[in-house]
């Protein structure tokens, strides 16, 4: 097998984020096609499956390009499916989010999992919307809402936590190729 | 052996945090199950427009906002988006509503249902 050329760092960058973001944008569009809890009334509820892409970013290439790709995925998904009041719910979302994944960074691996990492960084983005929320129309009554939406992350997070320990071993692999 | 197929999939610290966010959880409930019920709905619109509906009389009306139409419902002393064309729902999923302060929101009409107490906040009374 060839071995890859180390060639110019930047070009190996922009194409391995690119295809990441490609994942993303596919995820978001996938829960965009079909909200996994359509048939229970839970709206700002969703699997969370282009959270996977950042996580794993983030952790088996650099915290660096998980910001970019998430930062343009969010823009990116605005444009495609969203307005411009989901796209500051899911830029304050995603904020919070990358900041939990900084937060377990120094524990990772040893101390907390995949499926802990998931559901912080689940439990943040949806701390973020309610954040966004009572900015945008004031009132602190989405705190209300916040219980319900914090069990879900807990399930959802263990998810999608339970998803990138499925591609763990694989992706470590890849990542180190590219 | 079972041991090992559990530490493949969790950390101890996967256990904490998921007791952390369900504590979490559990405080906002308790702290949002109190509080004292209000006596007027205030439904404003993205236009600026504020209707206020007393929570003692059954009542229903059409608000417009936005180029949406939301059916907003008083019933036994709350008040619930009953329907909502637009596409989230979020409104609608909220429920009733009944305690001061609550509210219930719908992004993209704009509209914004608030339980207050008492007096009307510095709103024109438009309709009651």
């Amino acid at each position: 097998m060839p071995t890859l050329s180390r060639g110019n760092v930047w070009v190996r960058r922009a194409c391995r984020d690119g295809v990441f973001l490609a994942a993303a944008m596919l995820c978001s569009y996938l829960e965009f096609l079909l909200p996994v809890f359509a048939f229970m009334p839970l709206p700002g509820v969703k699997l969370g499956l282009a959270n996977v892409v950042t996580v794993i970013l983030f952790f088996f290439v650099s915290p660096i390009d998980a910001g970019l790709v998430l930062t343009a995925r969010v823009a990116l998904s605005a444009l495609l499916f969203g307005t411009p009041v989901s796209l500051f719910f899911s830029a304050m979302g995603g904020a919070l989010a990358f900041l939990s994944l900084f937060l377990t960074r120094p524990l990772s691996h040893r101390f907390i999992g995949f499926v802990g990492i998931s559901v912080l960084s689940a439990a943040a983005h949806q701390t973020g919307q309610i954040i966004a929320a009572t900015i945008l129309f004031g009132a602190g009554v989405f705190l209300l809402y916040l219980p319900v939406l914090l069990l879900a992350a807990v399930l959802t997070g263990t998810l999608t936590g339970m998803l990138i320990v499925i591609l763990e071993n694989r992706l470590e692999r890849l990542c180190k190729k590219c | 052996m079972e041991r090992n197929s559990l530490r493949r999939w969790f950390r101890v610290g996967d256990f904490l945090a998921i007791a952390v966010v369900l504590t979490l959880a559990a405080l906002l409930f308790f702290i949002s199950i109190g509080g004292k019920k209000g006596d007027f709905a205030e439904i404003s619109t993205a236009e600026g427009e504020i209707v206020v509906l007393p929570l003692r009389e059954e009542r229903e009306v059409q608000v417009t906002s936005r180029g949406h139409t939301l059916i907003v419902a008083v019933k036994d002393g709350e008040v619930c988006v009953k329907s909502a064309d637009c596409r989230d729902q979020v409104c609608v999923g909220t429920g009733a509503v009944s305690k001061s302060g609550r509210s219930i929101v719908c992004a993209p009409a704009g509209v914004v249902v608030r339980v207050v107490k008492g007096g009307v906040s510095d709103a024109d009374f438009v309709a009651g």
